[in-house]
């Protein structure tokens, strides 16, 4: 067996293997010590030996660490379990304490001292835990119950928990979660609905999204070890920035507030795009790859094969043809070149989120040659909507097109508002088409939404007067520096 | 955002990720035996867990540039072998003996041992088992080795023995766990 003094080199003499692997293992091995293993370990069972040492090293810390993770579980030890006899173990241990030992053992049965040495082991891991620093980040923040799975088994989240790799971190409807990475400003905000895992990576710069939504500030990561966001359409490169990631079944959004990333899309394209600052990039099948501008833009989607009224049966899960980002609210004649049979009909809804510059009342019209409605929310959720204005189908579907009534575009002098307001115009066809006076407040997200019947013949338009405006005639239509894209 | 995918092209598009899922639980299910591998010529828990991040990140970027990777325990080690050499070259002062041929002898020791990896996963499995079966001093003693990566100064001085008492400890806890291991793995029969 190995001690200090087998350790010096007595000249004239061969080593064991065992001494010489005892040697390595302590730091102690000379040239002379690894020329001689090199010679032993020409033998196939030597370098066996050496084999069952090295396992020796990645079983142990493997099992050092799993017990780690059960502590975090507050999981209940192998409480029936006696411990080995390793009476021989520590000569250097006293023998006070050899005997204290023994007479712990008569006196005392032994499933107190399994209690006893379980909670003192979990007590003694839970202290080490305290010091030690394995965890790649915290949770700072939860609301509701958020769950970690780990090492197969799934808790409840607690505050200021540590994160490890492997960590499975889901937060429910109603819940949300912020992780803060350790040694490092990055954060992690993850919303309602969300399952974000952390691969085995220990700095944490791996991760896949599986659903929902992350909001997240990376710090600028090291030289060539960019942080990576797998989902299961697109893969994030990020080297530092700020930027929301979010994930459904269909499609990938990842919108960049600063610096860049790059997003790579996981089909046989392998097509990358860099979405700069105040871009934002979707990837899913029938959507377009590249990176369009935050602002001034609103999110379109097409079905085909509609029925049922717009409001109760919208939109529709079957027939989806694209998702596109028009500039503003307003469609005309033939602005679908990706429909091909125009003998199906089909439905658009087009939706995002409306900032006004100035607080007070605003009046919308929705306008259309078929059946169109408007939905507007109290705030940025899409579930607080309500419908505030319509356009009904026309009597006469044949007869559509796009003169059927006055253009589109407005003069917006007096003069013309003066002249025009008793006329009829196509906002003022239907009373419907005229919403109550909205109150909205200055720098406010609320989302609105268009629900639009299409034909080859149709067009459509959101149109408002602002605060200051008369609401007799609308002023302009809804104009792009007010709008943002929606994604859910 | 829904829909179908009628219309597309080629696979679908989670099939990559399911690829790179199937081979991340391939390196994990060999993540002990390239620890071993690695801690044997470093010694430092924390640098070691440090280069299988590394050769984790290499790992895959290659299979994210479509390198076709067949032996990707053999890959994962050659990958960490240079490594190993690298993290040596780049401290030329450090008392520690490690050569190519050193390393070749070993990573050769690892390659032989493929066949036979349901014994050594076995063998994982009972020095596991037997080290949750010991006394918690020795636990600790191996905690503050092999999970903390303190030195044998350090670890004497947080246990108040000598560094060659520890040095001793460490030594008969290991061959311990050996001869457990070795009990166990008779007892299924896969012994040696």
């Amino acid at each position: 067996m190995c001690s200090i003094e087998a350790q010096i080199v007595r000249p004239g003499e061969m080593k064991t293997l065992q001494e010489l692997l005892d040697g390595w293992e302590n730091g102690a091995l000379s040239e002379a010590d690894v020329a001689e293993l090199k010679l032993l370990l020409a033998r196939r069972e030597a370098r066996r030996e050496l084999l069952e040492e090295f396992h020796f090293y990645g079983s142990v810390a493997d099992a050092l660490k799993a017990e780690r993770t059960q502590a975090i579980d507050c999981a209940p030890g192998e409480a029936g379990q006696k411990p080995i006899e390793d009476s021989n173990l520590s000569p250097a241990w006293s023998p006070q304490q050899t005997f204290t030992k023994a007479l712990w053992r008569l006196l005392v049965h032994w499933q107190w001292i399994a209690t006893a040495g379980a909670a003192l082991c979990l007590l003694g891991v839970c202290l080490h835990l305290i010091r030690s620093g394995h965890s790649l980040a915290r949770l700072s923040e939860i609301t509701a119950n958020v769950l970690i799975e780990r090492a197969g088994s799934a808790h409840s989240a607690r505050r200021a928990e540590r994160i490890y790799a492997g960590d499975v971190i889901k937060t429910p409807a109603g819940g949300a979660a912020t992780i803060q990475w350790k040694a490092q400003a990055t954060i992690m905000q993850l919303e309602k609905n969300t399952e974000l895992i952390i691969l085995p990576d220990n700095r944490g710069s791996t991760l896949s999204l599986h659903a929902g939504k992350l909001h997240a500030t990376v710090a600028p990561q090291p030289s060539g070890r960019p942080m990576m966001l797998h989902t299961p359409q697109a893969t994030a490169r990020v080297v530092g920035t700020r930027f929301t990631l979010a994930t459904t079944a269909a499609a990938t959004r990842l919108e960049v507030m600063e610096g860049a990333v790059e997003l790579r899309k996981n089909d046989s394209s392998n097509r990358v795009v860099i979405i700069g600052a105040g871009e934002f990039g979707v990837a899913g099948a029938n959507v377009e790859f590249r990176n369009h501008a935050v602002n001034g833009l609103v999110t379109r989607l097409t079905w085909s094969n509609p029925a049922g009224a717009l409001a109760t049966n919208f939109p529709g899960v079957r027939g989806f043809v694209r998702c596109d980002y028009p500039t503003n609210f307003l469609a005309f004649f033939m602005p679908h070149p990706f429909i091909t049979n125009w003998s199906e009909g089909y439905r658009e809804q087009i939706s995002g989120f409306l900032t006004p510059a100035k607080t007070g009342f605003y009046t919308f019209w929705m306008v259309s040659a078929n059946a169109s409605e408007l939905w507007l929310s109290s705030d940025a959720d899409s579930a607080h909507k309500r419908q505030i204005a319509s356009s009904p189908p026309a009597e006469d579907p044949a007869s559509l097109q796009p003169s059927w009534n006055w253009s589109l575009k407005l003069p917006a002098s007096d003069v013309y508002k003066k002249r025009n307001a008793t006329r009829q115009g196509p906002w003022h066809k239907f009373g419907s088409q005229k919403s109550e006076p909205q109150w909205l407040v200055a720098g406010n997200r609320y989302y609105i939404e268009v629900r639009h019947e299409v034909s080859d013949a149709d067009w459509m338009g959101v149109l408002w007067t602002r605060p200051d405006e008369d609401a007799v005639l609308p002023s302009e239509i809804v104009p792009p520096e007010v709008l943002s894209p929606y994604f859910e | 955002m829904t829909g179908d995918n009628a219309g597309s092209d080629g696979p679908h598009p989670s099939c990559r990720l399911m690829d790179k899922q199937q081979l991340t639980a391939e390196f994990l299910a060999n993540r002990v035996r390239l620890f071993s591998f690695i801690y044997g010529f470093i010694r430092s828990t924390e640098e070691t867990e440090d280069m299988l991040q590394e050769v984790w990140l290499r790992f895959s970027d290659a299979i994210d540039r479509g390198i076709e990777i067949e032996d990707q325990a053999g890959w994962c080690r050659g990958t960490a072998k240079n490594l190993i050499l690298h993290y040596w070259r780049r401290r030329r002062n450090a008392k520690v003996i490690v050569d190519t041929e050193l390393l070749e002898i070993v990573e050769q020791a690892f390659t032989e041992q493929e066949a036979d990896s349901e014994f050594w996963q076995v063998r994982e499995k009972a020095l596991g088992e037997c080290i949750q079966s010991l006394p918690e001093k020795s636990k600790r003693l191996l905690r503050l080795r092999y999970d903390e990566g303190h030195s044998f100064e350090e670890m004497a001085d947080l246990v108040s023995k000598s560094v060659s008492s520890v040095i001793m400890a460490l030594s008969r806890i290991r061959r311990i766990l050996q001869r457990c291991a070795q009990s166990k793995l008779r007892l299924s029969g896969l012994a040696k």
